[in-house]
């Protein structure tokens, strides 16, 4: 289920203009040492545990799903999306 | 497995594998021998943390090994190694979607069955991770 634009709006306000970017802008995020990931709706960089709270909690109800990302330095295609849909992704800093 | 960064053109093969400390060393000659039936001429080495029956087996620098159709056959000889050896087919790298398929091997399918339920009691939706560790339910 995509998440609904308001939401998303809701989301980047939430986060604030330092904790997100844009899929487009963010493609040392999208990708691993295996290669390029699949889409995602957007890459979250929460910066509290209550941020991270609010975008776990947003994304159940709207059902999208959630990547998490350390240092992106796993060896086994954990943090990049492969499952074929649209999903969010958020970096834990 | 990952590719090779060093040598571009070969392949190299890398386990994170875990056994009981008492079985590195027969895992450690075995292994080899199970490579190189499919690699002669693959040259393999360790690395690792024996405190932790933690060992990186390696295979490289061969060009049968660059072979894809070769690579398939040397998992699944190694990993049937490690189970007999009751071990652990990944032991602290991370399963991911990479390796998923494979560990879902690793125990019955029943025990497999339980970890996909308990994981859905806590994701009925399957939004947390989806595509890694654990093949969804059904």
């Amino acid at each position: 289920m995509p998440l609904p634009n308001e939401a998303l709006e809701a989301l980047k306000s939430n986060l604030g203009p330092n904790g997100w970017r844009d899929p487009d802008e963010g493609a040392a995020y999208l990708e691993d040492i295996g290669g390029q990931g699949g889409r995602v709706l957007l890459i979250a960089r929460p910066d509290s545990a209550v941020q991270l709270g609010d975008v776990v909690r947003l994304c159940a109800r709207h059902r999208v799903a959630i990547i998490p990302q350390g240092g992106n330095t796993n060896l086994c295609r954990m943090p990049v999306q492969t499952d074929g849909a649209t999903f969010g992704e958020f970096a834990n800093k | 497995m990952i590719p090779h960064q060093y040598f571009p053109d070969l392949k190299m093969l890398k386990w994170d594998v875990s056994v009981p400390i008492d079985r590195i060393s027969t895992f450690l000659e075995r292994a080899a021998e199970a490579v190189n039936v499919e690699a002669p001429d693959a040259i393999c080495y360790a690395a690792g943390h024996v405190g932790d029956g933690n060992v990186h087996n390696s295979a490289f620098r061969s060009k049968t090994l660059s072979v894809d159709d070769r690579i398939p056959a040397i998992l699944d000889r190694i990993d049937q190694l490690i189970w007999e050896l009751n071990g652990a087919i990944v032991a602290k790298h991370g399963v991911g979607a990479r390796f998923r398929e494979r560990v879902s091997h690793q125990k019955t399918a029943v025990e497999h069955e339980m970890l996909q339920k308990v994981k859905a009691c806590f994701d009925p939706s399957g939004i947390m991770t989806p595509g890694k560790r654990l093949k969804p339910l059904g």
